[in-house]
């Protein structure tokens, strides 16, 4: 069997200082509704640190149950949020990648956070339940979006080269 | 063979407005059509131990949480949200908070469970609306 990979010191610092500014972003714009810097840091943090995104956001998304209660929506914070990162793996091919680009992927993530969220309504509500509370929700999607794609297209660059900066000390 | 998918700004820029032109038709096509005018509805609450309270109103609001505002002797008291508006906690002092109480206050119309909450519910004359204590076991226990 393969033995799995061993974090060095530098890296779990690292890793935790992130989840830790991944969590206060959340929290410090938590009073706009559905603008948030998470989604592009999860970006950023995929781009840069790689695999190391997985455990920077499940760090989050536990710190997040434990301030905020573990609801359902929670539960779809697990399966949600690591769409983003499986999104850049899978479309991001270009070093550095082109802000528009990376807005564009915020952007349609920021729509459908509502769609993804709705799934777990369609497990436990039936589909009924689960399209009204999507449909419901629409106006807010549709502001995630575009608030995610104005944050990305003005902040990916410097936080790039800042974050890349970071991680070849 | 590239197993990989890259986006392209082009194709990117498509996507995100072939999802935003989705999502407002949805909408448009989905969300909760108001009537202007006066209107008369009924509105019963149900309690746990089964007793009920009547009301009564003529409004002209076009949603029914501005409906029960005009009736002094209902007091309905919750949490807002942007996104749902008022999540009901409370009436009249009965609570049904579900991380509390596991228990909730179901919004019945003509007997049928709503499609929206209570901020969201648009109402129409002569329709008769039920404030349900609904706890999580009675929910679960059924088929």
């Amino acid at each position: 069997m393969k033995p799995l990979p061993k974090l060095t010191t530098n890296e779990l610092v690292r890793d935790a200082l992130l989840a830790a500014i991944l969590f206060v972003s959340q929290v410090s714009l938590a009073w706009i509704s559905n603008v948030e810097l998470v989604s592009l840091l999860l970006i950023l943090y995929t781009l840069v640190f790689k695999k190391h995104v997985w455990l920077i956001l499940y760090v989050f998304i536990v710190l997040e149950g434990l301030v905020y209660g573990f609801g359902l929506w929670w539960f779809s914070y697990l399966y949600v949020w690591p769409i983003l990162p499986a999104a850049v793996f899978l479309f991001i091919r270009v070093t550095p990648p082109k802000p528009f680009v990376i807005s564009i992927l915020s952007g349609i993530f920021g729509m459908l956070f509502g769609l993804f969220c709705a799934l777990s309504y369609l497990v436990l509500a039936g589909p009924g339940a689960a399209f009204i509370w999507w449909t419901a929700g629409i106006p807010f999607d549709i502001v995630h979006g575009i608030g995610n794609f104005v944050l990305s297209l003005i902040l990916f660059s410097p936080l790039y080269r800042l974050l890349t900066a970071l991680n070849r000390i | 063979m590239n197993k990989h998918i890259k986006l392209s700004p082009l194709l990117g820029g498509f996507a995100a407005i072939a999802v935003l032109t989705l999502l407002l038709v949805i909408y448009s096509l989905t969300r909760p059509v108001t009537i202007v005018g006066t209107k008369n509805i009924s509105i019963d609450v149900a309690y746990e131990d089964g007793t009920k309270e009547h009301y009564e109103t003529t409004t002209e609001a076009q949603f029914l949480l501005e409906a029960t505002e005009s009736i002094p002797d209902l007091k309905i008291e919750g949490n807002t949200s942007d996104e749902f508006g008022l999540m009901i906690t409370a009436i009249n002092g009965t609570s049904a908070d579900y991380q509390k109480d596991h228990a909730y206050w179901a919004i019945l119309l003509d007997g049928e469970p709503c499609s929206y909450g209570i901020s969201q519910q648009p109402i129409k004359d002569k329709e008769t609306y039920t404030f349900q204590y609904t706890s999580a076991k009675e929910e679960a226990a059924k088929p």
